[in-house]
């Protein structure tokens, strides 16, 4: 072993033992070209405000689309968006990357979401949020009716489907989760999460292809 | 058999991209990038940060009102706490609330507040005027000749041959009364003159006054042996 490569033990990433020349570089060498959403938060951690920008930015508009979809109101996901992003904040000191940050963000998430519904009832009157138009403009009018009217049959479908299984499809479709990951984000076991995750995969199909089964 | 696939549709996924599309208002961008550098707290944050100073001020408003509460209340005992005996401390606040009874009920007729009434001449210049002839008619003759006393004496005192304000009056009128109501200094130099003062309050059904001054002089005097009432 040479003289300068030393192990280390730091209670900052999780308590693994590395080995380095230059353990204040520890995390830096592993992002040199694709910052790890872990190497940031540890980063923004040290004091590094521009590494929370760049993983906000790479965040921050799914996870507004997970608590508006899941909420129902603008104004609620407002709010609940704030109050995750202030915890994550506040958790920047003590943050330990034991699990995909990904994971550790959306399960912060779905808890002030559940907070936020405990603390007031609104949500369960959810509305159907009015889905931002856009056409190609090369399509024929006939093609963009039948998109807009298959997004409205969707934007239904999501919102009639049960809380948890609109969770599982959101935390699948918005943060890219695994089964295992959406388990351990809503406190589940494997196969729950798979089948929420199944029962709403099968009721939204089932929405885009209602036109098509009538005709 | 079941598989991950069953669980992921391509065009159920194309549709929910279609539909989804929204991006974050600009305006929470800039709230939580500017949280982020500490230049902001969070709504929740912002709440919680004023339960701290309001706790330490209500609990120091509070203390305050107590401490001034107990002063107050140790003004008010100065006669108990001169005396040794603890008993004596127990009937302190009795004998003051006995001697200030005439006070209170003079006060409470004249709709005036007792602070007023005795410690602030000058705003009871500003006082209306009582109705003098129904004060009168509630005293017995006795103290009715304590008041024109008062009376008189006031008039002097101001140098003008018209009768000075009612309140004044009474108010000399109660510390008269409450004079009259117990002992005074000379009279409690000596057992002796002490008890001769009790005996006096008892020919005048002063019953309650004299079984205090009684017990204060045998609190002072423990050595004194009351007469018997016989002999």
């Amino acid at each position: 072993m040479s003289a300068n490569l030393q192990p280390i033990a730091s209670p900052r990433h999780g308590g693994a033992i590395a080995l380095c020349s230059e353990p204040a570089l520890a995390y830096a060498q592993a992002m040199v070209h694709t910052p790890d959403d872990s190497a940031l938060m540890l980063r923004y951690g040290d004091g590094d405000v521009q590494a929370f920008e760049i993983l906000y930015r790479r965040h921050n508009d799914a996870i507004y689309r997970y608590l508006l979809r899941l909420s129902g109101h603008r104004d609620s996901a407002d709010d609940i968006f704030q109050e995750v992003w202030g915890k994550i904040i506040k958790a920047r000191k003590t943050y330990r990357p034991t699990a995909k940050f990904t994971t550790f963000l959306y399960r912060v998430a779905h808890n002030c979401f559940i907070d936020h519904v405990r603390r007031n009832k609104r949500h369960s009157n959810n509305t159907v949020l009015e889905p931002e138009l856009h056409s190609d403009p090369g399509e024929s009018p006939e093609t963009a009716t039948e998109r807009s009217l298959a997004r409205e049959r969707l934007e239904i479908a999501l919102t009639t489907l049960p809380e948890e299984q609109r969770d599982a499809f959101l935390l699948r479709e918005e943060g890219g989760l695994s089964v295992d990951q959406i388990a351990a984000v809503t406190g589940c076991n494997r196969e729950t999460a798979k089948s929420r995750l199944r029962y709403a995969v099968n009721k939204l199909r089932s929405a885009i292809d209602e036109p098509a089964e009538t005709s | 058999m079941t598989t991950e696939s069953n669980d992921n549709d391509p065009r159920v996924s194309d549709a929910y991209r279609d539909l989804a599309s929204e991006k974050t208002p600009p305006e929470l961008d800039r709230k939580v990038l500017s949280m982020s550098a500490g230049n902001e707290r969070t709504r929740y944050g912002l709440a919680r940060a004023w339960v701290r100073p309001v706790a330490w001020a209500a609990t120091i408003g509070l203390s305050l009102a107590f401490v001034l509460e107990l002063s107050q209340v140790q003004d008010r005992t100065p006669v108990a706490a001169s005396g040794s005996d603890a008993e004596v401390l127990d009937e302190a606040p009795a004998r003051a609330k006995s001697n200030g009874l005439l006070r209170q009920e003079l006060e409470e007729r004249s709709d005036a507040p007792a602070a007023t009434v005795v410690t602030s001449p000058p705003v009871l210049e500003q006082e209306p005027a009582l109705d003098r002839d129904s004060v009168a008619d509630e005293f017995e003759a006795d103290d009715m000749s304590l008041v024109h006393e008062a009376e008189e004496r006031a008039r002097l005192q101001s140098g003008s041959s018209e009768p000075a304000p009612a309140a004044a009056e009474i108010a000399a009128f109660a510390e008269k009364k409450d004079q009259a109501l117990s002992c005074d200094a000379d009279a409690r130099s000596t057992a002796e003159t002490w008890y001769a003062c009790i005996e006096e309050l008892r020919r005048s059904d002063l019953a309650e006054p004299a079984r205090l001054e009684l017990e204060l002089l045998l609190a002072e005097f423990p050595e004194f042996q009351e007469p018997d009432p016989d002999t």
